[in-house]
């Protein structure tokens, strides 16, 4: 049933597709419009782009408060044990004694060891590493790129002569959780400075909502449309605070995960080609994600079943 | 004459095996391409890659048959994939909360 479902949306998508692509030749008329701009015009309202993610934000949190209406926005730092009475006491008893707590020493111990040339990773950012972890991701005008936590660790090492770390799991997600818990309690605060930098983020948004895989499911299909229903042994935590709790030590993995394992996971268990770590698409995806989260505060490392 | 005769038969049974072996290349590799073309707009299923080396292992087994119907299968899922971008391209916008 859900073949016969599948396979009609997609007829449906493509025959949009083939009927739309006949009136799409704009660059024609991109191109008069370009060369009437040359002459100096009065010089356009700049747009608001973090106001138009404001928006967003704002629409994204009440679906979520009203789909949970007795949940508090704050809490849904705590992912799945946000809405999931049940195993929300049992979570926050093993967070007293939580798995990751070696993890966190032991990253900080990678942070502490100097490199080759004498320097470490104090030295590559703001406030030497400490409580930064809520400025992550950002949008970095001079690359033209998102910047996540992972990715400015292995630049550190790179511009310090070291070679980069694998991501995902391991030494790199260590240092990430260390990071993390010296941030505990900061209010997330992304900004989508300029145009390109909301590109990013609308690419991200994108990705966010498009089905993918031979299940033809998207993220919001799962996290938001039927997000607290059940799904096989788990329930579908809402994707409000989905990277709050990051990098999570997740019993199934037994050790901390990054949120890019994560994204992984999701995609294969779509049954879609997971992309690798760090490429540009799961950077947006995690700009995005982490812009719905403002105004949450940093509680990583987390623990899951 | 009659050993020239049985050489005839088991020269030409062996190259009609090579050509049945080679026929499904083509297809593989088609295969292969429609998966790249959905792996680069990033909609690649996780399958289709199985299915290919399950043809070229059929292939190499003298599976002809199985081995086209297997390429074939992942080239129905990279077009799908294909497909499922264009429709997700067109329509993502409509699962956003208003
Ligand atoms: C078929 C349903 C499904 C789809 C589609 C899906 N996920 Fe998940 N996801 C899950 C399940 C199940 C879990 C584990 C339980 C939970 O925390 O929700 C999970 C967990 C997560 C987590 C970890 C949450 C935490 O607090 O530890 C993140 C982040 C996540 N998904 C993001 C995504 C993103 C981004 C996408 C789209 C690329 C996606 N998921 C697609 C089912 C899905």
């Amino acid at each position: 049933m859900r073949k016969i479902i599948t396979l009609t949306s997609m007829l449906v998508g493509f025959v949009f597709l083939t009927a739309c692509s006949d009136n799409s030749p704009p660059t024609s008329t991109e191109k008069t419009r370009n060369t009437e701009k040359a002459k100096p015009a009065v010089a356009a309202k700049p747009v608001n782009y973090q106001g138009k993610v404001d928006q967003d934000i704002k629409r994204f949190r009440s679906f979520y408060s009203n789909k949970f209406p007795g949940v508090e926005l704050d809490n849904f730092k705590d992912g799945i044990y946000a809405i999931d009475e049940a195993t929300r006491e049992q979570w926050l008893e093993i967070e007293e004694f939580p798995p990751y707590e070696l993890s966190i020493d032991e990253g900080q111990e990678f942070f502490e060891i100097a490199f080759a040339n004498g320097k470490s990773y104090a030295d590559c950012f703001d406030n030497k590493g400490q409580a930064i972890r809520q400025n992550y991701p950002y949008f970095d005008n001079d690359s033209n790129q998102v910047i996540t936590l992972e990715l400015a660790i292995n630049q550190c090492r790179k511009t310090n002569g070291e070679t980069p770390l694998s991501y995902g799991q391991g030494e790199l997600v260590a240092i990430s959780a260390y990071m993390a818990n010296s941030s505990r309690d900061q209010k997330f605060d992304i900004k989508v400075p300029n145009k390109a930098a909301y590109k990013a983020y609308m690419n991200g948004k994108q990705f966010f909502y498009s089905k993918r895989g031979q299940l033809n499911f998207s993220c919001a299909d799962c996290h938001l449309k039927i997000a607290g229903s059940n799904l096989r042994a788990d329930r579908l935590s809402p994707a409000i605070g989905h990277p709050t709790g990051m990098p999570v030590y997740r019993s199934a993995w037994g050790e901390l995960g990054s949120i890019g394992h994560r994204y992984r996971e999701c995609n294969k268990n779509v049954r879609a080609e997971p992309l690798a770590y760090q490429s540009e698409a799961y950077r947006n995806l995690e700009y995005y994600q982490t812009l719905m989260s403002n105004g949450l505060v940093v509680n990583g490392p987390s623990s899951r079943k | 004459m009659k050993s020239l005769k049985y050489c005839l038969i088991i020269v030409s049974m062996f190259s009609a095996s090579i050509c049945v072996a080679g026929a499904a290349e083509p297809l593989i590799e088609k295969a292969e391409v429609a998966r790249l073309k959905a792996a680069e707009v990033g909609f690649e299923w996780s399958t289709t890659s199985i299915l290919i080396a399950e043809a070229k292992q059929a292939a190499e087994d003298g599976n002809n048959e199985l081995a086209e119907k297997l390429a074939n299968a992942a080239i129905k899922q990279a077009e799908n994939g294909l497909k499922q971008a264009a429709f997700s391209a067109a329509h993502w916008q409509d699962s956003e909360p208003r």
